[in-house]
C-alpha cells in the first residue's frame, strides 16, 4: 500500500578518496560488538530546483564477519522520478587491496515491483561480490538524478545495528535562497553552512561512532540513533507544484493531486441515493455505503509515477470495481459526498511495526490511505481496502496511531482509536470431563474483542473449512486432539467481536502414572512466554500489547479419585501485569479460573531482572498439574 | 470423506501414433470463444467435489497447443488458454490476477498474443458483462531473460464469472507447456488439453496423478506449414528463403471432469508429486530425411549431457587456469583423500549458492571462480572440475530434490532433475559431494537429497544410483546422569546427534552463535534447571556428529512432601506430530529415526520411590518400528532406557491411523512421572 515512498538510495563518485581501506587501520573502538564499520560515507545531495536533484554518494564498509555481509549485498533502486547516471563497486581485501571493480552494466537489473502491487515502476540494479574471507571492504560510488522531488533521505551516520562509523558526511547543495529543512533527533549535530556564488552549502560530519546493539523488546533503531531529517520546502513532480514546510501547505498539494477525481457516474449516484435516501441516521447512511463499497470493490495496487500519490479518479473504481488504498478512500468519499456527509482522506503509517509520525516535521509521511467521517465528538474509521472489517474499527493495523487528515485547509495531525485491555478481551468459558483412562471432551466458548477477534475473523472470512480444520488442529498444544466441531459468528461494530464455538477432545489428555491421575486444568491457554537472563539489559523493555485474557474452566472427573497434590494458587498485581490462577478440586469436579491482563508498557532496564521472573511465575502458574489418586 | 485415492501414477508414454484412425478435427475453436452466461450458470454447481466454503469454482480450463513454422527455418510452438472460473467469495479474488512470463533470449523471445478477458455479473436478472481495457494490461520486465505480462479483471466481486484468453508463441519446443488439470485449491468441472504437432516433432509424455481421464485419445491430422530461413552465401546473409512444409500431425485429447483440489498433509516430499498433470520433452525430430534422437534413452541423454556447454563440456579440457589456485589449496598435503577434501572444503567455504534449483551453468566456470557464487550446478560442476584437474575421477550425478518431485529412472526427464551433486571414485571407495551447503562434511548430503532416483552423468560408467530415505538413519543418542550434589540434584546431558541433526544444529549455530544456542536451551527449562558447563563437540569437525554436552543443577523444592518428576531433559516428544485425524497421502518421512534415551537418577536424599510409571514395549505394525519404554530401580537408582524405532521411512496411508495411534502412545508414555515421597 505504498503511497508516498520516500527512500531514495544513493549516492555516488566524484571525489577521489586518499584514504586507506586496510582493515588492520580500524581502531580496537569500532571493533567492539561491531559486524561491520562504516569506513566513509558521504551523500551529496544538490538541488538545482524544486523538480532536479542530483545526488551522489560514496559510501565504504569494512564487514568484519558472516553477520555482516548483506552490507556487501547491494541494491539500488529507481523509478520513473530516478534514474542512475553511475554506479560502481569495488572490493577490497583487508590490507585495502583492490581485488574487484564492476560497472553499472556488470549488475543485474530487476523489477522491484512489490508483492501487493499488480504494476508499479520501481526497478533495481544488484550486485553482490560473495566474498568470504574477512575482513574485506566494498566501496560504492553512485550518481542519481532524480526529477520529481518527494522528499529526502535523511542522514543517518550509524547505519544499523551492531555496525559502527569511522566518518560520515552529508552535505546539501541548494540555491541561496532555497528553503532547506531539518531536524536533528537524538543528537546535536548542526550543520556548517557557507556560502559559495549562488549556492548555499550545508554541511553535516561526525567520527569514530562506536557500534550499539539493538536488543529485543526495545525501542526501535530511529528511537535511539542519532539522525538528522531532512525535507524539501518547495518541490515540483510531474508539473505538480507545492511546499512541504507547513502541514497546511502539504495538505494543499495532496489536495491538488485530488481535484476533480471525485466525480461519480450516473449509475452509481443512483445507487447511492438508494441506499440511503430512506435513511435518517447519519451513521446509517456512512454503515450502508460501507457496506456497498465493500460488497463491490477490491483492493489492487496500480502506481506509476505520480499514482504513488495520486489516487485514479473516483468513475474509475466505479467501473473497475478496484483500486488502491488512496483510489477506494476517494471512491468512499464521493459516495459520502453524494449523500450529504462530508468523509476525509487520512495518510497514515499502517501495520503493527508501522513507525511513528514526526508531527513537528511536516513532510510526506505514510505508506496507506483511510477515510474518516467525523461526526461531532465522535469519528467513524473507515479502512478502504478490506471487504470484511467493521466500520470505525482500525485495530491493530491502523489502531491507536496519529495520522494526517486532509481537509480544504490542508493536513492536521488527528489520532485514531486506540485499544486498552478493556477493549482487547478474550473471555473463554469450558466445560470439560476427563473420564478414567485421561481422555478430555471439552465445549469451549470464547468470545473475542477487539485486537484479540482479528485471528478468529480471519478464520471466518480468510480461510477455507479445510485450512480452519488444519489450522485449529495445530492450534493447541495438547499431546493429541482433534476439534470435533467449531462455529464462529461475528457482532459488527467499532469493537467487534467473534463468538467462537469448539468442541474438542483429546485422548490421553490427562496422564495416568499408576494410581495417580495428573491434570494439568489450564486446558487452552498457557503462557510459554520465557525472556532469557541478560545481565546487560542496555535499553527499555517495551510492552506494546494490551489485552485481558479471562477463563473458567470446568473439568468433571472420575469417582473414587482424591486430591494429592493440588498447586497453589498465584495471584500477582505488579507493575508488569495482573495475573491470577486459582483451582479448586471438589470431589467430582475440577474449577479452574485464569485471568491475565497486561496493558502497554515501558520498564527501564532495571527492571529486566523483574519481567523475567514475572513471566516465570506466569510459566509456573500455567504449567501447574493437579495430582490426584485413586482411593484404595 | 472422499476414498483415498490410489498412489501415484506415474506413466510415460511416447506420443505416436502408429495404428489410427483418420478422422479430421479442424481445432475447436469455440473453446476459445467467449460466451455469455446466462442467468442460471450463476447458480454454483452442486456436487461432491464442492464444498460449501469454497473460494472459487473453475467451470472450464481448456489448452490447446498446436505449432507454426518460424523464421529460423523450424517450429514454434503456440499455446492457447481459455479459463472461466466462478468466483464465490473475497478468499478467490487473486484468482482475477494473471501473469503470464515470457522467457526471452538473443532476440528470440516468446510472445503473448490476443490476450482478452471478461467479468459477468448479475444484477437482478440482468447479466452485465464488463471487458479488460488493452491499456490495462501491464508488462513487466522481471530480469534480462523473463517478461512477465499481467492484468487483473475489472467489475470483479462476489459471484462473478471471469473468462480470460490468451495465446503464447515459443520458439523453445524442447518442453511443451505442462498442463494440470488439478488445482491446488479449487475444485475444477472440466480440464482439457489438446495438442496437434507435426510429425517432425516427437514428444515424449509424462503422466502423474491419481484421477482417471474421461477422455485420452489420439488422432492422426494433417497441416502444412511455412517456415523461413535466413540464406546464407559464403557466410553472408543474403536474405531469407520460405518453404512450405505438408507433414502428417499427430493430435491427442485429454478431458478430465470433476477434479477435486490437492490437499496439502505434512510428512509429504511434496504434494506436486500427486498433482494431475501432464508434461511433454521432446524425444525425436525428423528433418525430412533423418530422425534424430533427443534425449530418449539415459545413454542419449548422458551423451548430450556431456557434450552441453552448460553442463559436461566444460569439465573435459584441460583447465591450467585452475592449477594456481589448486596447487595453493592442496599445498603440504600429499595423500589423495587429503587433497581432495582440501578442495572439497575449499568449494564450499568460498563459494555461496545463490540458486538450489539449477543444475547446470548458467554462465561459465571462470565466471563462477570470479564472482564467487553461483547455482548449486556452477559450484557442484566447478568442484568437479577442479577434482579433475587434480587428476582424480570425480563426475556429476543428476538428481531431484525431495520438495522439487520424483524423476524417473526409467525414462530422462530433464526439468524434473534440479540439483546436482558429484561423485568422487578414489580408492575403490565412492563419495557423494555437494560443496552447496556449507555445513556439510565430506562425503555427506543433505536429507533433501534422499529422494530416490539419481543419474551419475560420466563417458565411462553412467548409471542410476539410489538415494532412499530408507538409507538414511537419523541415530540419535541421549545420556542423562542425575546424582546428589551439595544443593540438589546435579545432572549431566550428553546427546550425540544424527547427520540430519548436526547439520541443522550447525547451520543454527553458524547464524545465532553457540552462546545464543545454549541460552535458548537454558530459557526453554526457565529456572528450575540451571545449566552451567556447555560444550559443541565436533562444530568444526563436519564429518563427525555434532555431540551437545551440558552440565546442570536442578532445583527442586526443599522439603515437598512428594516429588513428583518427569524423567525426559530436553527429548520429549510432547504432542503427536501427526495433527490431522485422517490423511489420504502416503506419509513420507525424511529418513529413519532410531532415537535412544538413557537415564540414570540417584534417588534424591531423603526420599523413597513411591511410585514408577509402568515399562511398556510396542511394535509398529509388526517389525516396521518400536517404542520401549524400560524402567527399573535398583538400590538407590533408578534406571530409565526409552527408545524410539521407525525402521522405514515411507508409510502408505493406510498406516497413517496406526503410526498416529503409535505417536499418541509414545506422547503419552513420555509425560508420565516418577512419585517419590519423603521419607
Amino acid at each position: 500500500m505504498r503511497i508516498l515512498i520516500v527512500i531514495l538510495t544513493l549516492t555516488i563518485p566524484g571525489c577521489l578518496f586518499a584514504q586507506s581501506y586496510n582493515a588492520l587501520l580500524i581502531p580496537d573502538s569500532l571493533k567492539k560488538d561491531a559486524r561491520a564499520v562504516v569506513r566513509e560515507d558521504e551523500h551529496i545531495l544538490e538541488i538545482k530546483s524544486p523538480s532536479k536533484v542530483i545526488l551522489k554518494e560514496h559510501r565504504f564498509y569494512t564487514i568484519l564477519n558472516e553477520d555482516g555481509d548483506y552490507l556487501g549485498d547491494f541494491a539500488t533502486f529507481y523509478d520513473k522520478h530516478t534514474s542512475i547516471n553511475s554506479v560502481t563497486m569495488t572490493l577490497y581485501d583487508a590490507t585495502g587491496k583492490e581485488l574487484k571493480h564492476v560497472k553499472k552494466k556488470d549488475m543485474e537489473d530487476k523489477s522491484a515491483v512489490s508483492e501487493i502491487s499488480l504494476m508499479d515502476d520501481s526497478r533495481y540494479k544488484e550486485y553482490n561480490f560473495y566474498y568470504k574471507l574477512y575482513p574485506y571492504t566494498v566501496g560504492y560510488e553512485e550518481e542519481d538524478e532524480i526529477s520529481g522531488i518527494q522528499g529526502f533521505h535523511g542522514w543517518q551516520p550509524l547505519a544499523s545495528t551492531k555496525v559502527s562509523t569511522q566518518h560520515s558526511k552529508y552535505v546539501i547543495i541548494a540555491p541561496k535562497d532555497y528553503v532547506v529543512r531539518y531536524k536533528a533527533v537524538n543528537c546535536n549535530y548542526e550543520p556548517v553552512i557557507t556560502i559559495s556564488g549562488d549556492k548555499k552549502i550545508y554541511t553535516w560530519e561526525v567520527s569514530n561512532l562506536p557500534a550499539r546493539t539493538l536488543e529485543s523488546h526495545g525501542p526501535r533503531w530511529n528511537e535511539v540513533m542519532p539522525h538528522v531529517l531532512m525535507a524539501p520546502s518547495d518541490f515540483e513532480v510531474e508539473g505538480y507544484k507545492g511546499n512541504m514546510s507547513t502541514w497546511e501547505d502539504y495538505g494543499k498539494f495532496i489536495n491538488q493531486l485530488r481535484q476533480g477525481r471525485d466525480a461519480l457516474p450516473e449509475d452509481i449516484k443512483r445507487k447511492v441515493h438508494e441506499l440511503t435516501d430512506n435513511l435518517k441516521d447519519p451513521r446509517e447512511k456512512v454503515y450502508a455505503l460501507y457496506d456497498f463499497l465493500q460488497k463491490n470493490t477490491h483492493y489492487i495496487s496500480i502506481q506509476l509515477g505520480i499514482g504513488g500519490w495520486q489516487p485514479f479518479p473516483a468513475d474509475y473504481v466505479a467501473t473497475k470495481r478496484y483500486g488502491d488504498c488512496k483510489a477506494l478512500s476517494n471512491y468512499m468519499i464521493a459516495l459520502l459526498r453524494e449523500a450529504g456527509i462530508t468523509g476525509k482522506y487520512v495518510e497514515i503509517f499502517a501495520g503493527e511495526e508501522a513507525p511513528k509520525l514526526i508531527e513537528d516535521f511536516p513532510c510526506s509521511q505514510g505508506n496507506h490511505v483511510i477515510s474518516c467521517v467525523p461526526m461531532g465528538k465522535d469519528t467513524i474509521w473507515l479502512e478502504c481496502t478490506n471487504q470484511t472489517k467493521s466500520p470505525g474499527y482500525m485495530g491493530s493495523f491502523t489502531g491507536d496511531r496519529k495520522a494526517l487528515l486532509i481537509d480544504e485547509t490542508g493536513a492536521h495531525v488527528v489520532s485514531t482509536p486506540s485499544y486498552t485491555a478493556r477493549d482487547n478481551t478474550a473471555v473463554r468459558v469450558v466445560n470439560a470431563s476427563i473420564n478414567g483412562e485421561g481422555n478430555l471432551d471439552a465445549e469451549v466458548s470464547t468470545i473475542y474483542r477487539g485486537i484479540p477477534q482479528e485471528g478468529p475473523h480471519g478464520l471466518m472470512y480468510g480461510a477455507s473449512d479445510e485450512q480452519r480444520e488444519k489450522y485449529l488442529n495445530s492450534l493447541f498444544h495438547l499431546p493429541t486432539y482433534k476439534v470435533e466441531k467449531s462455529h464462529y459468528d461475528e457482532e459488527k461494530g467499532a469493537l467487534p467481536a467473534v463468538k467462537e464455538y469448539l468442541h474438542v477432545v483429546s485422548p490421553n489428555y490427562a496422564n495416568i502414572t499408576g494410581k495417580r491421575l495428573f491434570i494439568n486444568p489450564n486446558l487452552f491457554n498457557r503462557s510459554n512466554y520465557r525472556l532469557p537472563k541478560d545481565s546487560t539489559r542496555q535499553y527499555d523493555y517495551i510492552d506494546d500489547e494490551a489485552f485481558r485474557n479471562i477463563d473458567s474452566i470446568t473439568i468433571n472427573i472420575p469417582a473414587g479419585y482424591q486430591p494429592e497434590a493440588v498447586p497453589q494458587d498465584t495471584h500477582i498485581d505488579s507493575k508488569f501485569g495482573k495475573f491470577t490462577a486459582s483451582v479448586k478440586v471438589m470431589p467430582d469436579k475440577i474449577l479452574f479460573y485464569r485471568s491475565w491482563e497486561e496493558s502497554m508498557a515501558r520498564f527501564p532496564p532495571s527492571d529486566y531482572e523483574g519481567l523475567v521472573k514475572f513471566y516465570e511465575q506466569l510459566y509456573k502458574a500455567d504449567h501447574n498439574r493437579i495430582v490426584l489418586v485413586k482411593k484404595e | 470423506m472422499m476414498k483415498p485415492p490410489r498412489p501415484i501414477v506415474l506413466i510415460v508414454s511416447i506420443l505416436f501414433l502408429s495404428l489410427l484412425q483418420r478422422y479430421c478435427v479442424a481445432q475447436d475453436k469455440s473453446k476459445l470463444q467467449f460466451v455469455k452466461p446466462n442467468p442460471g450458470d450463476f447458480k454454483t454447481p452442486a456436487g461432491p467435489i464442492i464444498d460449501t466454503s469454497v473460494g472459487a469454482v473453475i467451470l472450464s480450463d481448456y489448452g490447446a497447443t498446436h505449432f507454426v513454422g518460424n523464421k529460423n527455418g523450424w517450429f514454434s510452438y503456440v499455446y492457447q488458454l481459455h479459463t472461466r472460473i466462478q468466483i464465490l467469495n473475497k478468499k478467490a479474488f487473486d484468482l482475477a490476477k494473471v501473469e503470464v512470463t515470457l522467457y526471452t533470449k538473443d532476440n528470440d523471445p516468446e510472445t503473448v498474443d490476443n490476450i482478452a478477458a471478461a467479468t459477468y455479473n448479475l444484477d437482478n436478472g440482468v447479466v452485465s458483462e464488463v471487458r479488460l481495457d488493452k491499456k490495462d494490461i501491464f508488462e513487466d520486465r522481471k530480469d534480462k531473460n523473463h517478461i512477465e505480462k499481467k492484468f487483473t479483471l475489472p467489475a470483479v466481486r462476489e459471484g462473478s464469472i471471469i473468462e480470460y484468453t490468451y495465446t503464447m508463441t515459443s520458439p523453445y519446443n524442447y518442453n511443451l507447456p505442462s498442463w494440470e488439470f488439478q488445482s491446488s485449491e479449487y475444485p475444477c468441472l472440466n480440464s482439457e488439453y489438446e495438442v496437434e504437432i507435426p510429425q517432425a516433432l516427437f514428444y515424449v509424455v509424462v503422466r502423474q496423478g491419481v484421477h482417471p481421464f474421461d477422455i485420452d485419445k489420439g488422432s492422426e491430422g494433417h497441416a502444412s506449414y511455412s517456415l523461413t530461413e535466413k540464406e546464407n552465401v559464403g557466410g553472408i546473409i543474403s536474405g531469407e528463403k520460405t518453404f512450405f512444409v505438408n507433414a502428417n500431425t499427430t493430435k491427442h485429447r485429454w478431458v478430465m471432469k470433476n477434479i477435486p483440489p490437492l490437499k496439502e498433509e505434512g510428512y509429504l516430499s511434496t504434494p506436486r508429486n500427486y498433482l494431475d498433470r501432464i508434461s511433454f520433452q521432446l524425444s525425436k525430430t525428423y528433418d525430412g530425411s533423418d530422425y534424430h534422437d533427443h534425449t530418449n534413452t539415459w545413454a542419449k541423454a548422458t551423451e548430450e549431457l556431456l557434450k552441453r556447454e552448460d553442463f559436461g563440456e566444460p569439465l573435459t579440457d584441460d583447465k591450467d587456469w585452475l592449477n594456481a589456485l589448486l596447487a595453493k589449496i592442496t599445498a603440504g598435503v600429499s595423500e589423495p583423500l587429503g587433497q581432495a577434501k582440501a578442495i572439497y572444503y575449499y568449494t564450499e567455504e568460498h563459494f555461496t549458492c545463490t540458486d538450489h534449483y539449477y543444475a547446470r551453468i548458467k554462465t561459465d566456470l571462470h565466471d563462477v571462480l570470479k564472482k564467487n557464487s553461483g547455482t548449486v550446478g556452477d559450484i557442484n560442476l566447478l568442484l568437479a572440475a577442479m577434482l579433475r584437474q587434480k587428476g582424480f575421477q570425480a563426475d556429476p550425478v543428476l538428481l531431484s530434490t525431495r520438495e522439487y518431485g520424483f524423476n524417473l529412472a526409467k525414462y530422462p526427464i530433464l526439468d524434473r532433475l534440479n540439483y546436482v551433486i558429484v561423485r568422487l571414485s578414489l580408492g575403490g571407495v565412492v563419495y557423494y559431494l555437494d560443496a552447496a551447503h556449507p555445513e556439510l562434511g565430506f562425503g555427506q548430503l543433505a536429507g533433501n537429497c534422499y529422494n530416490g532416483h539419481a543419474r551419475v552423468i560420466s563417458d565411462k560408467d553412467s548409471g542410476s544410483v539410489y538415494f532412499e530415505a530408507d538409507s538414511l538413519h537419523e541415530k540419535r543418542t541421549t545420556m542423562v546422569f542425575l546424582i546428589n550434589g551439595a544443593g540438589g540434584l546435579e545432572g549431566t546431558y550428553q546427546a550425540v546427534l544424527g547427520p540430519v541433526e548436526s547439520y541443522n544444529v550447525r547451520r543454527r549455530v553458524s547464524d545465532i552463535g553457540e552462546k545464543e544456542y545454549f541460552k535458548k536451551i537454558q530459557t526453554s527449562y526457565g529456572e528450575d534447571l540451571e545449566l552451567g558447563q556447555t560444550n559443541l563437540d565436533s562444530l568444526d569437525k563436519k564429518e563427525d556428529p555434532i555431540t551437545v554436552r551440558y552440565s546442570f543443577a536442578l532445583k527442586q523444592a526443599s522439603g515437598a512432601s512428594m516429588l513428583y518428576f518427569n524423567p525426559f531433559f530436553g527429548d520429549i516428544q510432547r504432542e503427536n506430530p501427526f495433527k490431522a485425524a485422517d490423511r489420504k497421502y502416503p506419509v513420507e518421512m525424511p529418513y529413519t529415526t532410531d532415537n535412544l534415551y538413557l537415564l540414570n537418577l540417584e534417588i534424591p536424599e531423603g526420599y523413597d520411590v513411591e511410585e514408577l510409571p509402568k515399562s511398556a514395549r510396542v511394535a509398529l505394525n509388526g517389525d516396521e518400528g518400536s517404542f520401549e519404554y524400560l524402567i527399573a530401580r535398583q538400590d538407590n537408582m533408578i534406571q530409565l532406557r526409552c527408545r524410539i524405532k521407525l525402521n522405514k521411512a515411507n508409510f502408505p496411508a493406510d498406516d497413517y491411523a496406526s503410526l498416529r495411534d503409535f505417536y499418541a502412545f509414545v506422547v503419552k508414555k513420555q509425560s508420565e512421572q516418577i512419585i517419590l515421597k519423603k521419607k
